[in-house]
């Protein structure tokens, strides 16, 4: 339908739990274009991991139910079979996690798991597939990668763990790649690093990205476009420069107002967004944001708010999305 | 009036008892639990008054031998015609007696020896040793050794399924106590003077009672199973007292031409553990989920 | 890795010195003088005498146990007085059957409990896991020697499909052997299996919400690859640890059930030393069977490090 690598149109995930159903994604559109790096942000709870697992349905199969189309090369994933969509994963859509530490497999071999996700796709034999896991470590920039294929996890450092679910994720040379936080679990310098490595590989091997993510400043260095989400649902989308210049949406407002800047002042108080994520079972009817929004109105709470389009690639679900677009210091007048 | 009163005191009531009615609550909600509850408690007590209405498991009956089932023995007589209800309605005393007995005995010297463990290093490195020497004999076959020496007495039996057994309880206890001792509020008392010792027993032993109960119970099913495996091998409860692993020995031999000799005392065997490990379960799930039974 | 082994072996002098103890102690407790409690009332005073020497009774009691623990050493385990053997020839003409028995019924417990469990734990919460679970609580609960005896019950005396009771030796062809070992196999491997389906089953729930699993099927692996290598494999640890734990206690079930069906193993050789309170040789059989307990433990202990490279390499 269009020449987006990855569309998804109203994704809906919801679990069986213990105290009912959730829904952690409800009605979720986004789309991704070739060689193009969308970024997903929010604060933990609000969906965006639930959302990219969705995309390869690798929640429990028992529990979790999708609604909606998640449409990739012509297919809607949803509806694939089980073999078809094994054919999918890792080979056109692969993924790597936020800890490279409990994503690798304790009790193999770093050769031993990149040869796997190499022979699961292609008919070559186990020779070949090792010297071109060789040759992927190398890429990644792992010192000395033959030996490196010997180890086990726990033996390397976690910079270099991520280095190797990267080689990983590249083994088959996909189409989509899923950033599912890659760099929160590491330090600061060993970030900057993963980072840099990613946007170089992104350019070599040509594949889309789908960033999950809560730091806006990974944002602005590696996305073309955004995704906001809050609470299981799309609250602002738009391209970067417009998300940075004018954020629509008081919760992409409040998040970056928490972002600390580089010529920030130690000494001053971060401004934080007050309260925290509420939980799933208890979603606040009307505006999901309105109990934490600095500048709620009464309107807020008393309808569903839909998602409004500001301009041809921005759209923010919020009543006052207009006024803040253009960039005015708003406030609500004490209402609260 | 009154009406208002009473919902008063009810709240009240309920707050006071807000952690035990929750206790209640969730017992309640596993079924499973409260049926094993529910045996056991049937078991207990066709053993404290069943003897009274069974008649008298001793008294022979040679014109009787080896009857079938019928009205006036509802589960048959065996080879010297003494009535097979009566005999596992008093078995049923010497097997919850032996368990009771050996699981409160276990209790208290396994709490003791894992306080005492938890408390003083060089003690604890011996009593862990001993015990881990002892847990390296399977239970069954340390009872029958001891067994073996003491001779065949009831109360030997208790004996030695105590020694068995509480080195498992003792385990236990001092590992919960370990982790109790942890705590920093533990760390206060003691920068405040208090002795270890009173710490242990006022403010540790409360943190491992949970376990303890929950390894007590099995203590008492395993002690029950040991029991009748020891007279069942002839290393037990003596004859002619009643014990159902000796009349299940009896059974044995004679298993073409009765087969009641083996089913009764069988099934009391099988509903009463299966009770206590419905119980046991249920307790160590409320109780304390993170622990696994040892075996 | 040799470092490793070394400690876990050095662990190992204490347990063993106590299990030497502890057996040792056991002609102690014998109510009053040991030799006349093992003759019997009609034994002449000499005759006691006799045999406290030769028992070596009349000893100091450390000196007893050094010179015991030293023939130990040396494989004598003394001499049956009843029956004029040596204890170790009496144990090991024994000892077939039992270990037969026992390797068996751990063939099945593992061939049954290890994929129930892994079953349950797929489809936790299902039916399917209810059943297991149900059927694990049932085998926990029906002591082996029980559940024996209600085979025997229905399979020989009703149906009269298989022997009641003996054992033919390996030698006269193993599906004779067998024929002979499936009741008391099964008897015997039911509780096992009961303990390996719920390990299995705790052990797997806990891997199945591992990431590494979800990595492995985001490779795009398939589901039998991900549970048979990736979950089982980590899993395994405290599956063989059950295993390993349980397998002492299935040497003595197994003398247990032998009883029931009249296999000539240890188990009949502990009921007849029972009766003759022959306790040199229950010394004896307690002493073999807690020193291979020991060493299967540490066996165990030494497979662990071949399957999880962090014991190995910590």
């Amino acid at each position: 339908m269009s020449n987006n690598l990855l569309e998804v149109i109203d994704l809906r995930t919801s679990f069986d739990t213990e105290r009912g159903n959730v829904t952690a994604v409800d009605g979720v559109s986004f789309s991704v274009a070739p060689g193009e790096v969308v970024g997903v942000v929010g604060e933990s709870g609000c969906g965006k991991s639930v959302t990219a697992e969705s995309i390869l349905q690798l929640l429990d199969p028992s529990s979790t139910s999708y609604s909606g189309q998640i449409l990739f090369g012509g297919d809607n994933l949803l509806r694939l079979s089980e073999d078809a969509l094994r054919k999918v994963r890792g080979y056109r859509i692969s993924m790597i996690f936020q800890d490279p530490m409990s994503a690798l497999n304790p009790v193999f071999t770093i050769g031993d798991q990149l040869t796997e996700a190499i022979l699961a796709h292609k008919r070559i034999g186990k020779r070949r597939a090792r010297a071109f896991a060789i040759e992927l470590l190398a890429k990644t920039g792992i010192p000395e990668p033959e030996s490196r294929m010997r180890q086990y996890p726990h033996q390397l450092s976690g910079g270099q763990r991520q280095r190797v679910m990267i080689a990983m994720a590249l083994s088959c040379d996909p189409e989509l790649l899923i950033a599912d936080e890659p760099t929160t679990a590491l330090d600061v310098t060993t970030q900057a690093q993963i980072l840099k490595l990613l946007i170089e590989l992104k350019d070599e091997f040509d594949a889309g990205i789908l960033f999950i993510t809560h730091d806006l400043g990974v944002v602005a260095e590696i996305c073309d476009r955004v995704v906001v989400m809050y609470l299981g649902e799309v609250v602002e989308y738009t391209d970067v420069h417009t998300l940075f210049d004018n954020p629509a949406h008081p919760y992409t407002r409040g998040l970056m107002a928490s972002t600390p800047g580089i010529d920030a002042d130690p000494e001053d108080d971060l401004p934080i967004i007050p309260g925290a994520v509420p939980t799933l079972h208890h979603i606040p009817q009307g505006c999901r944001f309105a109990e934490r929004c600095a500048l709620v109105l009464p309107e807020c709470r008393q309808q569903t708010i839909e998602l409004e389009v500001l301009s041809d690639d921005h759209a923010s679900r919020c009543i006052r999305s207009a006024e803040l677009a253009t960039g005015a210091s708003l406030s609500n007048g004490g209402v609260r | 009036m009154t009406d208002t009163m009473t919902i008063g005191s009810l709240n009240r009531f309920n707050k006071t008892y807000s952690r035990r009615s929750m206790f209640m609550k969730r017992f309640g909600a596993h079924k499973l639990a409260v049926t094993g509850g529910i045996v056991l408690i049937a078991v207990f007590l066709i053993a404290a008054i069943g003897p009274l209405f069974a008649g008298d498991p001793l008294s022979l009956n040679p014109s009787e031998r080896l009857a079938s089932p019928n009205l006036q023995h509802p589960f048959g007589t065996d080879n010297y015609g003494r009535d097979i209800l009566a005999r596992a309605v008093a078995g049923a005393r010497v097997s919850l007696l032996v368990g009771a007995v050996t699981a409160i005995i276990t209790s208290v010297l396994g709490a003791v020896v894992g306080l005492f463990a938890a408390y003083n290093r060089i003690a604890d490195a011996i009593l862990m040793r001993i015990s881990d020497g002892l847990m390296a004999f399977p239970a069954i076959l340390l009872a029958i050794a001891i067994m073996a020496a003491m001779g065949q007495q009831t109360s030997n039996v208790i004996i030695a399924l105590s020694i068995v057994f509480t080195p498992y309880v003792a385990r236990i206890v001092r590992s919960a106590a370990l982790v109790a001792k942890e705590q920093t509020y533990v760390e206060a008392l003691r920068s405040q003077g208090a002795s270890l010792f009173r710490i242990l027993w006022i403010n540790i032993f409360p943190n491992v009672l949970s376990p303890l109960i929950v390894q007590a119970t099995f203590v008492f099913a395993d002690s029950i199973i040991t029991e009748a495996a020891l007279s069942f091998l002839g290393a037990g409860v003596p004859p002619p007292a009643p014990s159902w692993g000796n009349m299940l020995l009896d059974g044995k031999t004679l298993i073409y031409n009765a087969w009641w000799m083996t089913v009764f005392p069988g099934a009391f065997i099988m509903s009463t553990i299966l009770a206590v490990n419905l119980l046991g379960d249920g307790l160590r799930d409320l109780l304390d989920p993170t622990y696994n039974r040892r075996k | 890795m040799g470092g490793f082994l070394l400690r876990r072996a050095a662990a190992l002098i204490p347990v063993l010195i106590v299990v030497a103890i502890v057996t040792f102690l056991l002609i102690h407790i014998m109510p009053g003088d040991a030799a006349a409690v093992m003759l019997g009332p009609e034994a002449t005073p000499a005759q006691v005498e006799a045999l406290r020497e030769s028992l070596g009774l009349n000893q100091p009691l450390y000196a007893q146990f050094f010179t015991w623990v030293g023939s130990a050493l040396q494989g004598d385990l003394g001499q049956s007085f009843f029956i004029g053997l040596p204890v170790s020839t009496v144990i090991h003409a024994a000892l077939a059957p039992t270990i037969n028995l026992a390797i068996f019924a751990e063939f099945i417990a593992i061939l049954i409990g290890v994929p129930a469990g892994i079953v349950a734990a797929r489809k936790q919460g299902t039916g399917t896991d209810r059943s297991v679970m149900v059927g694990a609580l049932l085998g926990i609960s029906v002591p082996s020697f029980l559940l024996g005896l209600f085979l025997m019950l229905i399979f020989s005396v009703l149906l009269g499909w298989l022997p009641v009771a003996g054992y033919s030796p390996l030698e006269d062809g193993i599906f004779e052997t067998l024929k002979y070992l499936l009741l008391p196999g099964i008897a015997l491997g039911s509780m096992q299996a009961a303990l390996i389906a719920r390990m299995t089953r705790t052990s797997m729930l806990e891997t199945l919400s591992k990431p590494y699993l979800k990595t492995a099927k985001a490779k795009g692996l398939s589901g039998s690859r991900i549970i048979y290598k990736h979950a089982l494999r980590n899993a395994s640890m405290p599956i063989l640890t059950t295993i390993g734990q349980t397998l002492g206690t299935l040497v003595a079930g197994a003398a247990v059930v032998e009883t029931v069906f009249n296999v000539p193993g240890i188990g009949q050789l502990i009921i007849n030393s029972i009766e003759r309170r022959d306790i040199v040789v229950i010394q004896g059989v307690i002493l073999v069977i807690a020193v291979s307990y020991v060493l299967i433990n540490f066996l165990v202990d030494v497979l662990y490090s071949v399957l999880d490279p962090r014991v190995r390499l910590s």
